[in-house]
This record gives C-alpha cells, sequence and structure tokens, in this order.
C-alpha cells in the first residue's frame, strides 16, 4: 500500500508544473552561469559543480521543499483533496510516510539533475578539469542531501498547521529567512539551527573535517529528521477532516 | 444475516456544542440504507467518522467485523466512498484521477477505470482535466471514484447534488442494479426523503445530531400521510423530546 | 492506538535527546577557529605589541615581489609606528609611519617631505565600547563562513602551545572566494599600465584562462597564554597566461609577534625637517552629513 500511495504522491507532485519548472531550472541556471563563465572568459568549468551547489542549497532547493510541502499537506486540505487518499485502505501514518517519501525522491532527483549538467558543463567550460576533483564532487552532492532533507522535514511539520498552501509557504520562507540571519546576531544559534548547515558538504570534500565532527553533525541533523517526523505523524493523525 | 456496518454508540462533539450523540445502528448486507435529516443534521459528521476522517470521543464502528480503529485497511479494502467535501484532482484527467485510486487495489483488472467510468457516462470525457469539469461531471468522477474496487459497502454523501434529471435516474438506476445484482450494501445520506425512499430499503432520519427513528420505508410511511409529512411530523415531535432532554441535562 | 502514540512519543524524547548531546557536545568542541579567534582577541588586548610582517609573491618559485613590515603600536602611550618597504630585485620603495605626539605623521621613500596630519578623531568613536564593531564584525564573518569554520582544527603542541590551521584545497575552497579571487586576478592582469605603476606590478604575468584558487592555507602558533605567536597565509592561484604557459602564483604573509608589552614604538625628532601639514575638513564634512 505505502509504495502505491509514494507512486501516488510522486506523479502528484510530477504533474504540478512547478516541479518540472525547478528541474529545468537545475538545468538552465547551470547553462546560463557556463555562459556568463565563458563570455567573461573565466576558466571556472571545474567550479561550476560547487558554485550551483552553494547556490541551489542556500536558495532553491529549500525553496523547493517548502512549495513541495505545503502543497502536498496544507494545499490538499485547501482543495479538498487530501480525504481522497485517507479513505482509502492506507492508514494515516503510511499516507504520511509516503508524502514525505515523495518529496524527498524528488530532492534526490533534482540533485542528481543538477549534479550531472555541471558536471557535463564543466568539461565544456575550459578550465573544467576534474581528473582529481570528480569524487569530490560526488561526495559533497550526496552529503549535501542530508541537512536539505532535514529542512524538508521540518517544512512538512510546519505544513501540518495550516489550511492553506499560501500561509504555510510564507510562513516557511520567513522561518528561513529569520533562521539564517539569526546567527550573525547570535553565533550560538548556527550550532543548533538546522538551517545553518545547508553548506555542510563542505566537511566531507578533500581531506575534510575529522569523524568525530562528521557524526557529531549528523547526529544532529538526524535528531532533527526523527523529531519533525514524529511531531509531524501525531498532527498528521489528529487532523480531522 | 451478515452485517456490512455496524456503528455503536458515536458521539463527537465540537467546541461550537454541535455535533453527534450516542449513534447507533447497523446495516445488514445487501441493503439499501438512505440517512435522512435536515441540513446540518450530523449526517456528514457521522458519515466522515464511519469512514475515519473524524476521530470520534466515543463509540466503535465496524465493517464487515473490522473495527476501524486498529484494522483501518482491511476495514476500508471493503469500502467504496463519495465525501461531500471531497474533491478531485483538479490538475488530473478523470482517467488519471482513478489511477490514483486503482494503486490501492492491486487485483483490480487494468480495464476496471474504463469500465467504471462508462458506467456513469463519463467515458467520453476520461482524457480532459478535471478542472474544466461541470458540477454534474466531477459529482458522476466523485461515484465512479467510489465504485472503482468493487466495493462491498459503498457510503454516497448527497450523490445527486449537482446532476441534472438524466444523471439523477441513471444513477438510481445504477445503485439498484449493484444491489440486485452483486449484493452491494449502500448507506446514502441525502435531505431529499423523496429521493431516499424511492431506492433506499431502510431509512434512519437524524436530527440535532441523533438518530430519532430507524424503520423500513413501509414501516415510517402510515396510509394516509406522505413521508414527507411524516418526517416533517417526527422532526416536530423530536425537537420537543429534545427540549425535555435538555431540561433533564442542566438539572 | 495507543502504540500509534507511543512510537511517535518515542521518537520525539529520542530526536530531542540526540539533539542535546550532539548540539552541546558541537558547543564544547573547542574548534581551531575558536582557539584562533581567542588568542587573536588576546592579542589585540595587549598593551604594546611588536609585528614583523612579510609578504612575498612568487611566481613558478620565482619571487615577484617581496615586502616588510614593522609593526610597532603601544597604547597607553598612544604611540605606533609603521616601516614598511615593498619591492622586487630591482626597486624596493618604502614608507614609514608614526604616530606620536597626537599626530599622524608619514614619510615615502620618493619624497623629503615628512606629511603630518592631526588626529582628532570623530566623537563617536570616544563613545561607547570598542570592540564593539569588532565583535560584530567577527560574528558576520563567522556565519559567512558557516561549515567551513569546522574545517579548522588545533593541535596541541609539545612546549604547551597550540598550533591552529585552515587548509583549505581544491573545492574546498569556497566557490565564492575562487570566484572573486579569479575575477581579482584577471583584472590585474587586464588593467592599463601607467607611469606610476610600479615596475613589480607590470611585471606580473597576464593569467587569462583556468585560474584557479588552489589552495589557501592558514596557520597560527598560539602561546601557552593563548596569545598568537606567529601566524601564515599562503594562497596558491594557477592559471595560464596569453602563450598557454601554465603558472603558479602563491601569496604568502607572515607576522611574527613579538615583545608583548614591552614594544616601544620608534620615535621621530622632527625638528629641521620639512613639513607639511594636512588638514582632513573634508573628511569632517563627510560624517556630520
Amino acid at each position: 500500500m505505502i509504495i502505491a500511495n509514494i507512486l501516488n504522491e510522486t506523479e502528484k507532485l510530477w504533474k504540478h508544473n512547478r516541479t518540472k519548472g525547478f528541474l529545468l531550472l537545475a538545468i538552465l541556471l547551470p547553462v546560463i552561469s557556463a555562459f556568463l563563465l565563458l563570455h567573461n572568459n573565466l576558466g571556472l568549468g571545474s567550479n561550476l559543480p560547487m558554485l550551483m551547489l552553494r547556490l541551489f542549497t542556500f536558495s532553491l532547493l529549500p525553496l523547493l521543499l517548502f512549495m513541495s510541502a505545503s502543497e502536498s499537506f496544507s494545499g490538499e486540505v485547501a482543495s479538498n483533496t487530501l480525504k481522497l487518499g485517507l479513505v482509502r485502505p492506507i492508514t494515516r501514518a503510511k499516507v504520511f510516510a509516503s508524502k514525505v517519501a515523495a518529496i524527498t525522491i524528488f530532492l534526490a532527483i533534482l540533485l542528481g539533475v543538477l549534479m550531472i549538467t555541471t558536471i557535463i558543463l564543466g568539461w565544456l567550460v575550459p578550465g573544467g578539469n576534474f581528473a582529481s576533483g570528480l569524487l569530490d564532487i560526488i561526495t559533497a552532492y550526496v552529503a549535501a542531501f542530508i541537512p536539505i532533507m532535514a529542512i524538508g522535514f521540518v517544512s512538512v511539520l510546519i505544513a501540518q498547521f495550516f489550511n492553506k498552501s499560501s500561509g504555510a509557504l510564507v510562513t516557511m520562507i520567513l522561518i528561513y529567512a529569520t533562521a539564517k540571519l539569526a546567527p550573525f546576531i547570535f553565533p550560538v544559534i548556527s550550532v543548533w539551527s538546522i538551517f545553518s548547515y545547508t553548506n555542510w558538504y563542505v566537511l566531507w570534500i578533500g581531506n575534510g573535517a575529522s569523524f568525530a565532527k562528521l557524526a557529531n553533525s549528523f547526529i544532529l541533523m538526524l535528531s532533527y529528521c526523527i523529531m519533525t517526523y514524529s511531531a509531524g505523524v501525531i498532527l498528521f493523525e489528529k487532523k480531522q477532516l | 444475516m451478515e452485517t456490512a456496518l455496524e456503528v455503536k454508540g458515536i458521539t463527537k462533539r465540537y467546541k461550537s456544542g454541535r455535533g453527534v450523540r450516542d449513534i447507533r445502528f447497523d446495516i445488514a448486507k445487501g441493503d439499501i440504507f438512505g440517512l435522512n435529516g435536515p441540513n446540518g443534521a450530523g449526517k456528514t459528521t457521522l458519515l466522515k467518522i464511519i469512514i475515519g476522517l473524524i476521530r470520534p470521543d466515543h463509540g466503535s464502528v465496524t465493517i464487515f467485523g473490522n473495527n476501524t480503529t486498529d484494522q483501518f485497511e482491511q476495514a476500508m479494502k471493503q469500502v467504496g466512498c463519495m465525501i461531500e467535501t471531497a474533491d478531485s484532482y483538479d490538475y488530473l484527467s478523470a482517467y488519471d484521477n482513478l489511477k490514483l485510486s486503482a494503486r490501492f487495489y492491486p487485483e483490480l483488472p487494468r480495464t476496471r477505470i474504463d469500465e467504471v467510468l462508462e458506467q456513469v457516462g463519463l467515458a467520453p470525457y476520461k482524457k480532459e482535466k478535471v478542472n474544466g469539469f461541470s458540477l454534474g461531471m466531477k459529482q458522476r468522477l466523485r461515484l465512479a471514484s467510489a465504485l472503482l474496487s468493487k466495493p462491498k459497502l459503498v457510503i454516497l454523501d448527497e450523490p445527486t447534488n449537482g446532476l441534472d434529471i438524466e444523471g439523477i435516474v441513471n444513477f438510481r438506476n445504477t445503485i439498484q442494479q449493484l444491489a440486485c445484482e452483486h449484493g452491494i450494501t449502500f448507506l446514502i445520506s441525502s435531505h431529499m426523503i423523496n429521493e431516499l425512499s424511492l431506492i433506499a430499503g431502510r431509512i434512519g432520519i437524524m436530527q440535532n445530531g441523533q438518530l430519532i427513528r430507524v424503520g423500513g420505508v413501509n414501516e415510517l410511511v402510515k396510509p394516509g400521510i406522505t413521508l414527507e409529512q411524516y418526517i416533517v411530523s417526527q422532526l416536530h415531535t423530536s425537537k420537543e423530546g429534545d427540549h425535555d432532554d435538555h431540561r433533564q441535562y442542566i438539572k | 492506538m495507543k502504540k500509534k502514540w507511543m512510537t511517535a512519543g518515542a521518537g520525539l524524547g529520542i530526536g530531542a535527546v540526540l539533539l542535546l548531546a550532539s548540539g552541546f557536545s558541537a558547543m564544547a568542541n573547542t574548534s581551531g577557529y575558536d582557539a584562533y579567534k581567542t588568542a587573536l582577541k588576546n592579542t589585540k588586548a595587549e598593551s604594546s605589541i611588536t609585528m614583523n610582517v612579510d609578504l612575498t609573491i612568487t611566481d613558478n618559485g620565482k619571487k615577484l615581489v617581496t615586502g616588510a613590515a614593522d609593526l610597532k603600536v603601544n597604547k597607553d602611550q598612544k604611540a605606533g609606528s609603521v616601516a614598511a618597504t615593498i619591492g622586487d630585485s630591482t626597486e624596493k620603495r618604502s614608507i614609514n609611519v608614526f604616530r606620536q605626539d597626537g599626530k599622524v605623521i608619514f614619510k615615502s621613500s620618493e619624497e623629503d617631505v615628512y606629511k603630518a596630519k592631526e588626529i582628532n578623531a570623530p566623537k563617536w568613536q570616544h563613545k561607547g565600547d570598542h570592540s564593539n564593531l569588532p565583535k560584530a564584525m567577527q560574528q558576520v564573518f563567522g556565519t559567512l563562513l558557516g561549515n567551513i569554520k569546522d574545517l579548522a582544527t588545533v593541535e596541541n603542541q609539545a612546549n604547551g602551545g597550540k598550533h591552529a590551521e585552515l587548509h583549505l584545497s581544491g573545492d574546498q575552497v569556497p566557490a565564492v572566494v575562487n570566484v572573486v579571487g579569479t575575477v581579482v586576478v584577471s583584472k590585474i592582469a587586464n588593467h592599463e599600465k601607467n607611469e606610476k605603476t610600479p615596475g613589480w606590478m607590470a611585471n606580473m604575468s597576464k593569467l587569462t584562462d583556468n585560474i584557479k584558487v588552489e589552495k589557501i592555507d592558514i596557520d597560527a602558533e598560539i602561546s601557552t597564554k593563548d596569545i598568537l605567536e606567529a601566524q601564515t597565509a599562503k594562497i596558491n592561484i594557477t592559471g595560464t597566461d596569453e602563450s598557454g604557459k601554465k603558472h603558479e602564483l602563491t601569496i604568502t604573509i607572515h607576522v611574527d609577534y613579538s615583545n608583548i608589552n614591552k614594544t616601544v614604538p620608534e620615535h621621530i625628532d622632527l625638528t629641521g625637517k620639512k613639513i607639511e601639514e594636512i588638514k582632513n575638513e573634508g573628511m569632517k564634512r563627510g560624517w556630520r552629513h
């Protein structure tokens, strides 16, 4: 049953033009950047994957998650379609799990498309010499997936409080912006806030950070995932439609 | 006779004071049960509790022997339903909407979607997106979605809303055929008693969140008065009774 | 039903415990960045200090530019002096700056004139905590660095001191730094030459393609008293020039800290020297709005 609903949720996400738009951005933005680099004679080809990863993890991927989560939960409440899945022979916990899974799958696909596009473009632009860096790039993209996924879980939790996707989306963006700015004033927040870990992947490339440090950050992100998921399930189970 | 649906002591109270109180009834397999009552009597709330959209404060719902709280999946495997306030995905075609639902029933043959679209008369429009559909067409699609899984119990909330005359007749024939030929059980709510009396075998009357009378259509209608008149008279006596009940409550 | 709530509740509990554990352990972990920050703060707080700065830029191992500066600061005496030289093997320029008797005096090797300027700091500088601004800057800088901070490490030395380092290479170099670095280098390469351009800048090879910041190494030696003893920053940039020849530019800045609390800045006797007073009216107006 859960597989059936993951397919359903993935199909629904895919049928939204917004999702396709994001995929297109993941291809177009690197292409445009590559042209800009070429035009300005900057041989930054080998930097393209990292440059784009920074840009996407900072802004576009969280935005994609915010939109998907608010549509998948709050939006479906508003359009009276959430009930359709809930009256089928599937428990609410499984409906919740499959919605989260569909969002996560899209994040993975988007990161994958971005990585492949930037690597190919990097080769085409002069200066793209990946002899040593390819493994680093793949590692970075895989590592980047984890904090962004945790942010997705947080946005799923936030979506439970709203019955309209616009309200949920605006709130998520405001929270994100606040969380990004807060460490400028209170640096200690950057240790605790999941939103400060979007460029976590830098700890994995090259000689990287120590194992203890990596494990520590990983557990912190994991704890965010567990907590927001549990709280999200409770709220979703309690929903009266 | 096997019991298709058993509702025991369902109570749900909203902060507004409305809700349903201590509802008990059961439906035998193959019956068509009509739920009638004025707007706001609690019909939709009751149906939503039965299919698990709302959690009751007290009471239990059993569908073909499966309790909906603990065995939700098994219980709902037998159920197809159409809830007034549930819409289809308007960015998908009629066919795709049903395709999503069909995934929950892996044993259904691939041809089932076309079959059910044919049954409700939507076959010519199956590739069209739902956001272009008229109210009646959307209603037909909801009915198709409820019948899709060949359920043993079909729960329909105000099914004829938005349907034209032809649609209503068509709907009635479909229901009666399914009940007679396949032994499918129906629970249909409607505020239009005349319409219900044409198809239902038994009728339950709700008012102010309570089920005030349950009986066969023939038992309820006494010679000389129409069912309409009977219902109105029942609502009146019940209102007085309800009043007493309230006074007792305050004491 | 109950089981469901308990599972979810347990998830919340375990998550919270994990969060607290990992958060506090992350905070307790003294990173190289924190060790360096503390040392820098302590060093700045000392009343007097001498800094010897060395700068070299090499191109494929050949020295292009060397520079040296001796900075002496004594806060109690409100005095300071800088003696700096910069140039290549053929040409050297030097500049001396003195801060004494409420004046700043400049002397360049090109001219025989001492330029003096009264120090009348704008009023806002007298008020409030001086360390406020740097602290805010530090926070901004730290936040911008983000997780890169965590790549900095610290090691305890045999003598009781510490060695803090941040070594970034390849893709670890933040993409933004790389872009900025590349733009700067290519701008230097393409800029219009005129007579005032020092010889060493003109000699710098023009990198046109494949410019990349390969490496940034920052090392700091920290004394037992948590004060900076020395620090080195080394930046490696590679690229090819118009003829397709590969170049590796290395910029090294090394600073030695010494004579803590014992530094006496140089004092210049201006009697009989050519002096030119500089008025700073323009500046004042600028601040007033």
